[in-house]
């Protein structure tokens, strides 16, 4: 097999490949034995079909299944044996093979680009706060409340006021023909402004129970298409009153949810925010590294390293729907538009880390054995669990390989905060 | 007869493909009604080969039962045709060889 590599720019290496007569010869005899045992033919016993008659009909696409399968093997061997740094699949040109003669193509493959980070010192980059405030604790606990609320019958009132909850039989009619879930019985509303839609009819403030009150409804844009924008006439009444009750916020309400009092809760939620503060902080400071470094280093991303990205990110939110009760195949989607929208995200992706790899190299940033101990250290607590069962989960080769990765992202990452100015 | 309807179609099976190969014989599904005679001439003119010989056989219908009803297939006469030495026909080879 004789290759010849040659760059046509930064990202793309064309690889010239001739593949000799008798490896073509050779493979073509296996494929035609292949195919004699799948082909039936009156006459012949399975497998026993010549290959002169095989060759009548078949020629062309056994031609053409050799071609390719040859093409991807000689590039591979091509690619180990002259070390191209080749991402994604290669596009090649020129793949007509003839029995009995040398097999020439020309393969373009992407390739890493040779990075060199130049400026990485004194970069400015934007400092991001993890604290959490007291307000924000607040919100979440009212917020918490207010989910744990309920409906319960109002006693000694008559008369709807605004803000009760309301359990209704009503019949309505449009121009005096009822329409698509025109009546119901026990139905629940909240007299409040609001559409109907909504389960909001702020109409009944002032109703008594037991007595039927008539009124107009104009149904907004919001509505099912049969009634939107027309003008029905109500006939409603109303059943009991009730109203929704907030449950007080105390201990009692702390120990609902398990836990011993009110401050206890207040710590929880305050813990977790942090958490989640804390987790954000890093991805943005990260994407932050990376545009600064991106800005002060051009140089060109090769595309099958972008479309991967976006790949990686498109199946991450998929994953993501799937839990929330998602189908995404369901909603119709714009691929194309879709993949658009991520390409600027996965492209400044590919460039940091590209970036970041290149700065470990040139700085020979190094994991070492204490390295990974005491992140496993620090992951255990985090989550909670033994030191002992992580360990042996990251016995396996690819996932401890995946950690020392990140480990060395994160000395890169804080190398680069080191030197860098803050705003 | 007319040499035109004398050759119905090739027979193309493992064992007579041995047969080409080791005695450039040839067989034809024939009609009926042709003699060794007309099988000769009509290979001749159709294929623009020299024929040393012909042998005929009369192929019996298989006897089908189609659940309770019987039927038999139609007989049909199949020769085998040798040819001189160096000749071929190219129907039979196959492959762009």
């Amino acid at each position: 097999m004789k290759v010849q590599v040659e760059k046509v720019s930064s990202v793309v290496s064309r690889l010239s490949v001739e593949v000799e007569a008798q490896r073509v010869d050779q493979e073509l005899t296996t494929a035609y034995g292949e195919l004699a045992r799948q082909v039936k033919m009156p006459g012949f016993r399975p497998g026993k079909v010549p290959r002169r008659l095989l060759e009548t009909r078949y020629k062309s696409e056994v031609e053409a299944d050799v071609a390719r399968k040859l093409q991807y093997k000689a590039v591979l061997d091509a690619i180990r044996e002259h070390k191209v740094p080749a991402l994604g699949e290669p596009r090649f040109t020129g793949g007509k093979l003839s029995p009995g003669q040398a097999f020439t193509f020309k393969a373009d493959c992407d390739v890493k680009p040779d990075v060199e980070v130049k400026e990485w010192k004194g970069l400015s980059l934007k400092r991001f706060d993890a604290a959490v405030s007291d307000a924000q604790v607040d919100e979440q606990l009212t917020r918490l409340v207010d989910s744990r609320a309920t409906v319960e019958p109002v006693e000694g009132r008559t008369s709807v006021q605004a803000g009760d909850m309301a359990a209704i039989d009503f019949d309505a009619t449009i121009d005096g023909k009822p329409f698509p879930g025109s009546s119901g019985r026990d139905y629940l509303v909240e007299v409040s402004p609001g559409e109907l839609h909504e389960g909001k009819l702020p109409q009944l403030a002032g109703a008594t129970v037991g007595q039927p009150k008539v009124f107009d409804y104009t149904f907004p844009e919001g509505a099912i298409d049969e009634v939107k924008g027309k003008t029905g006439s109500f006939n409603a009444t109303v059943k009991t009153i009730q109203a929704r009750k907030v449950p007080a916020l105390d201990d009692a309400f702390a120990q609902g949810l398990g836990l011993e009092s009110l401050a206890s809760l207040k710590e929880r939620i305050r813990k977790d925010l942090e958490r989640s503060a804390k987790s954000r902080v890093v991805v943005d400071e990260r994407e932050n590294v990376f545009k600064a470094l991106a800005d002060k280093n051009s140089f060109e991303v090769p595309n099958s390293l972008i479309e991967s990205g976006i790949d990686m990110l498109l199946e991450g939110a998929f994953q993501q729907m799937y839990q929330s009760g998602m189908d995404p195949r369901q909603l119709s989607l714009d691929w194309g538009k879709l993949r658009e929208t991520l390409r600027p995200k996965s492209e400044l992706e590919a460039r940091g880390q590209l970036l970041i790899e290149a700065l470990t190299r040139a700085e020979k940033l190094e994991v070492t054995d204490g390295d990974v101990s005491a992140k496993l250290a620090s992951l255990a607590e985090e989550s909670g669990r033994a030191a002992a069962e992580l360990e042996a989960q990251y016995k396996n080769p690819e996932r401890l390989n995946a950690l020392k990765q990140r480990l060395l992202e994160e000395k890169a990452l804080a190398l680069v905060k080191q030197h860098a100015k803050f705003e | 007869m007319n040499l035109n309807h004398v050759i119905k179609g090739p027979i193309i099976t493992e064992k007579l493909d041995r047969a080409r190969e080791k005695h450039r014989q040839y067989s034809f599904v024939v009609d009926k009604k042709a003699t060794k005679h007309d099988v000769a001439r009509a290979v001749s003119s159709l294929f623009k080969v020299t024929v040393e010989g012909v042998r005929t056989t009369i192929m019996r219908g298989k006897i089908k039962r189609v659940g309770a009803s019987m039927g038999k297939r139609p007989n049909f006469k199949k020769a085998f045709v040798t040819l001189k030495e160096g000749d071929k026909i190219e129907l039979f080879e196959g492959g762009a060889a």
